[in-house]
């Protein structure tokens, strides 16, 4: 437990329109499940934890996926802080969750802290796949892309929760951003509470240089 | 999933999702959001330039009222009255103090530490409403073991004596507004039901910091129930834990077993950071069965089922020594043994625990999950280190604060002896009759009092000295958690209540904030500018509350020679910061020796959420008896005509004598004590 306790922390939030299957990938990343039948909205904010190596080092994933219904909003400018990556989430085959996602962007831009890195996903690749899968596709890869690019994001990836094709990779990426230019990494603490508070003042100093 | 809250055993209580639907969960989770944010604007309030308490208390005042009003432009009214003109003044030297690089980085710590557990709760909130699953695998397990008296426990729902209580007090509701929610209009089973679930869910967060405790207070406002049933549970809760921590304790081998689980991610995620929020992953079903037994026994009649309770607990039902940091096992326990601990700095110091023996740590029925300081300020005897505490209830675990004995009597006697002397009664006519008491804090004392006022300066000062030493000895038992996890309220009067300010100070400057959940100073002799009590209300979660009198002649005769200029918090209001209560009790307290009699009259009018009746009714007999004596006195010391200075030399003496005496007495307890 120790060594777990003790390894450097990353905060990791996952917003984006509801229904866009933002708890379907966490899970799937977390536990390997995929639940057909489920389909309650998430209420408030969930939370995982993961462990994740990058070039051999290892770090603690906190993973906060928050309700994408817009009653939950107020609560949301609450987990900018201290997160050192923002995963952005639509889905795929809706034309309507990608046009919103200007607006999460934007909430993104205004609330994130300074050095937080921003990651895109497009959901619900295993729906545009297979027999006249493609028609159910509604924004094309080459437009998420260009949504990426134009703001600036670590990455883009298509994904699906169901197959589990590519979740792997997309949170791998994102977490490649964010630790490549030294982000915004909180260093492990011993006790609990100690951490959190260990954490917040290294992510201060980091912004301030 | 859906399929799955089908089948889920009907026999086994409720968990959040049973007690409440998807649509009640949201309610709850935006619940918990809006008071938070209520609470976040209290605590930038603080330090906000255009808050004052003032503007609270007189809403009437149209000057007042202006500068609430954020669209009338100050610069418009530059022809204002002389009074506008003040309150333009002061607004605008409020902004330069704050503005102080000091003040802002406070302010900025105190966000920081609020936002953090808030962040906290919610993601604990989150977990639980979001993850039903495991919840439900936990209920499928315990079915297996839970011991059966814990099922029928929890199938009787016995919640006592819910007849006749009115439906929500009406202090509750003006302290902490009640924040909309539907959740309202469940039935009132259900709403306690919730309570109780929330303040395990607190709980589970591995200690129950003041904040939470306010949020708690915030919650049963909004839910529109009564103090006293979280009070209630609040005692339930706290004996069910040390009973199911004593059980937990007995299991060793049953804790080894779990350990060696495979399945158990207890020791991975542990005693994880995060304010609490990784303890989730954990209690999918493992050692909960167990524990719940016990916790259901204890806590059935509440009406949450048993494996519900250990699931909202966390990790805390699951260790015996969690539950033991949280009541304070481990931090260096509140009783006698500190002195050693803190001796060199301070002459005396100890926590003397009202409840129960001196002699031994309060029994576990005894333990609360919360508790009260009481700091006195002067003695005549050396019980009333205590005396004056047993007013308070027995919803939190009471304490005295014992320290500088000897200080504190010489003090007392040497402060009876002036308030009784000729001379006194003398100046007090003297000062009566000036019109403008604030011309005495400029040093325009009567000759003859001046002349006897060395009987009582020098303890005084010696006393302050000590006190502020002390306050520094608290601050720190208290960041080292010799009370546990759990929230303290602190009372003083007098030279105590200096002691509070200083320990007060001390954590503000430690940035020790979500500790202390209520203060209450009577009589301080304190600064009662705002910058200091900025700096207090930002690690007081609760209720800030300066008595003063401005009839207490003595406090401002003492305090005269200490920083006058700076005003003195226990004889006038705390103006310019938002978030303090000022009571005035200048009706009751004539004097500043009233203060030790007057503890419980004083908090009944605050409308302190715990007091002893009974002891408030004794204390206020002992006060009429003494008034009685007192003006038999003043009428022999009519009679006789003796020199200031001759007076302040017998005086001398007697104090000398009655100091020398009390402290005798003690020698003499702790003697026939060993």
């Amino acid at each position: 437990m120790a060594s777990d306790e003790s390894l450097p922390t990353l905060k990791i939030l996952m917003i984006g329109p509801s229904g866009s299957g933002k708890s379907a990938l966490l899970i799937r990343y977390c536990d390997n499940q995929f639940d057909n039948e489920s389909s309650t909205a998430t209420i408030g904010v969930d939370f995982k934890l993961k462990r994740l190596s990058v070039h051999g080092q290892p770090y603690r994933l906190n993973l906060l996926d928050t309700a994408g219904q817009e009653r939950f909003r107020t609560l949301s400018t609450s987990y900018y802080r201290g997160a050192a990556g923002i995963i952005l989430v639509y889905d795929i085959s809706s034309r309507e969750s990608f046009n919103s996602m200007e607006r999460w962007f934007e909430e993104c831009e205004s609330n994130m802290m300074e050095g937080a890195k921003m990651y895109l996903v497009g959901g619900k690749l295993d729906k545009v796949q297979g027999a006249g899968g493609e028609a159910k596709r509604k924004v094309s890869e080459e437009e998420g892309r260009r949504l990426a690019e134009r703001w600036g994001t670590v990455g883009f990836m298509e994904c699906s929760a169901k197959t589990g094709e590519g979740v792997k990779a997309a949170f791998a990426e994102c977490v490649e951003g964010i630790v490549k230019d030294g982000g915004l990494v909180a260093a492990g603490g011993r006790g609990r509470g100690t951490v959190s508070v260990a954490g917040a003042e290294e992510v201060d100093s980091g912004c301030a240089c | 999933m859906a399929s799955e809250k089908g089948n889920k055993p009907k026999n086994n209580g409720d968990d959040l999702s049973t007690i409440l639907s998807h649509e009640e969960q949201v309610e709850l989770t935006l619940l918990i959001a809006n008071i938070t944010e209520v609470m976040r604007k209290q605590i930038t309030d603080t330090f906000d330039a255009d808050s004052t308490t003032k503007k609270d208390q007189e809403p009437k005042n149209p000057l007042q009222e202006k500068e609430n009003n954020p669209n009338v432009d100050d610069a418009g009214e530059a022809e204002g009255t002389v009074e506008e003109k003040d309150a333009r003044e002061l607004r605008e030297k409020r902004a330069r103090d704050l503005s102080a690089p000091k003040m802002q980085d406070l302010k900025k710590a105190t966000e920081e530490y609020f936002d953090k557990w808030r962040e906290g709760i919610i993601l604990r909130l989150g977990e639980v409403v979001n993850s039903p699953k495991k919840l439900e695998e936990q209920i499928e397990h315990a079915s297996i073991e839970a011991t059966p008296d814990s099922e029928k426990e929890t199938q009787t729902k016995v919640i006592t004596s819910n007849t006749n209580i009115e439906e929500a007090d009406a202090a509750l509701i003006t302290l902490y507004p009640p924040t909309s929610t539907a959740l309202y209009s469940l039935p009132r089973d259900k709403r306690i039901l919730l309570l109780n679930a929330m303040l395990l869910l607190l709980l589970s967060l591995e200690r129950y910091s003041s904040y939470s405790r306010i949020l708690l207070l915030h919650i049963s406002s909004s839910l529109h129930l009564p103090l006293h049933i979280l009070a209630e549970q609040e005692v339930k809760v706290a004996q069910g834990l040390l009973e199911a921590a004593k059980q937990m304790s007995g299991k060793e081998e049953t804790e080894k077993r779990s350990d060696e689980n495979k399945n158990s991610r207890r020791w991975k995620v542990g005693l994880a950071g995060v304010a609490g929020a990784a303890v989730i992953g954990i209690t999918g079903g493992l050692a909960a069965p167990l524990v719940a037994g016990a916790i259901g026994t204890i806590m059935g009649g509440i009406g949450l089922g048993a494996t519900t309770a250990a699931g909202l607990l966390g990790a805390l039902a699951e260790s015996g020594v969690i539950v033991g940091a949280l009541f304070g096992a481990y931090g260096g326990r509140m009783t006698g043994k500190m002195i050693d601990q803190y001796a060199k700095e301070v002459d005396d110091f100890a926590f003397l625990p009202l409840k129960g023996s001196k002699n031994h740590e309060p029994l576990p029925e005894d333990r609360r999950l919360r508790l009260t300081i009481g700091i006195s300020g002067w003695i005549t005897q050396t019980e009333d280190i205590i005396t004056p505490w047993r007013a308070l209830g027995r919803q939190s675990e009471v304490f005295a604060l014992r320290w500088e004995l000897e200080a504190l009597t010489k003090l007392g006697t040497s402060m009876e002896s002036v308030v009784k002397s000729a001379a006194w009664g003398v100046a007090k006519k003297e000062i009566i009759s000036r019109t403008i008491f604030a011309s005495l804090m400029t040093a325009l004392w009567p000759i003859g009092l001046l002349k006897v006022s060395k009987v009582v300066d020098n303890p005084f000062s010696v006393t302050m000295n000590r006190a502020d030493k002390a306050g520094l000895v608290l601050a720190d038992a208290l960041i080292n958690k010799a009370q546990g996890e759990r929230p303290v309220t602190l009372i003083g009067y007098s030279v105590g209540a200096r002691l509070i300010y200083s320990c007060l100070m001390s954590l503000a400057e430690r940035r020790a904030f979500g500790l202390v959940e209520n203060v209450i100073l009577m009589g301080a002799p304190c600064p009662s500018d705002d910058a200091p009590w900025r700096a207090m209300r930002s690690v007081v979660a609760g209720r800030l509350i300066n008595v003063y009198s401005e009839n207490d002649y003595i406090l401002g005769f003492l305090y005269r020679t200490f920083n006058i200029q700076y005003g003195v918090a226990g004889l006038q209001e705390i103006e310019q910061v938002k978030g303090i209560e000022n009571i005035n009790v200048s009706d009751m307290v004539s004097g500043h020796l009233r203060l030790q009699y007057l503890v419980g009259s004083i908090l009944e009018k605050i409308g302190f959420e715990d007091i002893d009746v009974s002891e408030v009714a004794r204390e206020e007999e002992t006060l009429a008896l003494m008034e009685e004596e007192e003006k038999r006195e003043e009428n022999k010391k009519d009679g006789s005509n003796i020199t200031p200075e001759e007076e302040a030399k017998e005086m001398e003496k007697d104090v000398k004598h009655k100091t020398d005496q009390t402290m005798m007495q003690k020698a003499a307890e702790k003697l026939r004590l060993s």
